[in-house]
């Protein structure tokens, strides 16, 4: 195992980077987009169910199965590194979705009419006592679609994204366990860090908001 | 000035607030007293427009308040509830120094500012403005919450049950020292309460509530010597006496 650590280091250190750009990437792109529209669903709470059922849906298809039926699709889709990260957008945009809203929704109704009893207008509503108060919810809501993208994000390789996933299907492929850990452990690593760091950061998020 | 011109509420089809005029003078601490349910808060939360007004006007310095932006007539109004309602993220000076903040002062004015309303509710600047409100005792979140109502020096304050959350050692100190420093201050202040006992030693006058309707409004010693309806009496309650003493001791 050492020697092949060895000898491939640079091709594992490669496929490291390649997997933490699609996640990064991914989850970017999910906060980017479901951030604001989590926030626009407390302003529509009738919509609300609607669009939290629609992304939960998506979240059930299978992520191989999702990344075929996006090969069938122009842009979007297809072979490569663009179908990877549609499909690894839209596992993280659910869980994103959620935690916005539900971080915001369950923030102290006493404390946003103190708010805008002060003066504050929707804008500074959200600035100043919403979105800290929601904070921590939102910070475990992006842990977990860390993590779940971060282990999606292996069978990315099926679509030649390239990613960790591309030693483990080539090592199950040859009956090379060696090459099997080598995709298999920096993929845990990172899931395991990334759980850690932002559970850190929701705790001490926490405390000062009781 | 605050004047409601036959202020009628209604959620639902229920009348929390049934037809209320009066007026409530400028430089005066006008207790607002009932029962849950009495319409007490509803009548104050008209003046910054938390609560519209199902029919009838309600008039700040004579302009109706429907009539104003209701941003900005907030960051004119001070502004404090039960508990506090301190925003547990932000240090104490942070919360007393918002209201600044969102009308634009510059960091010295709000400085000063935060400094200056501290000094006026007896918490020490030097001591205080960098806790956060969860290493506060509840008198002094209290004390914090009505600094902050008086940060950016609004003439009319609002206060929501200020004392409803503390013990009853505490409440007296603080009703005391409240009418003297808002009686210093010239502010016209409502003050909603369900006590008795808070409403004629933290007011100058008092407006009496009951199922939406306002049924007295005067003196502490005109309500408590000369109460004009039942419901008055039996906020009152057993111990006339005790508020007449303290009616004599306020006044």
């Amino acid at each position: 195992m050492i020697a092949f650590f060895l000898r491939d280091r640079a091709e594992i250190l490669r496929l490291t980077g390649q997997h933490l750009f699609l996640s990064g990437v991914s989850l970017g792109l999910a906060l980017l987009v479901g951030a604001p529209l989590g926030v626009l669903l407390t302003r529509r709470r009738r919509l609300a169910p609607w669009f939290l059922g629609a992304t939960a849906t998506i979240q059930t298809v299978p992520s191989v199965a999702l990344l075929g039926l996006l090969l069938l699709l122009p842009v979007i889709g297809g072979i490569g590194v663009r179908p990877a990260i549609t499909a690894l957008f839209l596992y993280a945009l659910m869980t994103i979705l959620e935690s916005v809203y539900a971080g915001i929704v369950s923030v102290s109704p006493a404390l946003v009419d103190v708010g805008r009893g002060l003066g504050m207008t929707e804008l500074e509503l959200l600035r100043y006592v919403e979105l800290p108060q929601a904070l921590p919810v939102l910070v475990a809501g992006l842990r977990m679609s860390t993590v779940l993208v971060i282990g999606a994000a292996t069978v990315a390789s099926y679509v030649g994204a390239g990613g960790l996933g591309d030693l483990i299907f080539r090592g199950v492929g040859r009956g090379d366990a060696d090459m099997v850990a080598w995709g298999a452990l920096p993929a845990t690593a990172l899931a395991v860090v990334a759980h850690l760091g932002l559970t850190a950061l929701e705790r001490r998020l926490a405390r000062r908001r009781a | 000035m605050i004047r409601y011109e036959n202020a009628t509420v209604s959620y639902s089809g229920h009348r929390a607030l049934a037809d209320v005029t009066a007026e409530f003078g400028t430089g005066i601490t006008t207790c607002l007293v009932g029962a849950s349910g009495s319409g007490k808060s509803t009548l104050l939360r008209l003046v910054n427009r938390l609560v519209e007004p199902t029919s009838g006007r309600v008039l700040l310095h004579g302009e109706d308040v429907a009539r104003r932006d209701p941003v900005a007539l907030r960051r004119g109004i001070g502004y404090s509830v039960q508990g506090g309602g301190l925003l547990p993220h932000l240090t104490v000076a942070d919360n007393v120094g918002i209201v600044p903040r969102l009308l634009g002062w510059t960091r010295e004015a709000r400085e000063e500012a935060v400094s200056r309303t501290l000094a006026l509710v007896r918490l020490d600047p030097a001591r205080y403005a960098r806790r956060h409100p969860s290493e506060l005792s509840g008198g002094e979140r209290q004390r914090a919450s009505i600094a902050r109502a008086l940060a950016a020096d609004p003439e009319v304050v609002l206060l929501d049950e200020p004392l409803g959350a503390l013990d009853a050692h505490l409440r007296e100190t603080l009703q005391e020292e409240l009418r003297e420093l808002f009686r210093r201050l010239r502010k016209t202040v409502l003050f909603v309460t369900h006590d008795m006992r808070v409403a004629v030693r933290a007011g100058e006058r008092i407006a009496v509530l009951d199922g939406g309707r306002l049924l007295q409004h005067g003196t502490p010693r005109e309500i408590v010597e000369a109460p004009a309806h039942d419901a008055v009496l039996a906020l009152l309650g057993r111990r006339r006496d005790e508020l007449a003493r303290a009616v004599e001791e306020s006044s």
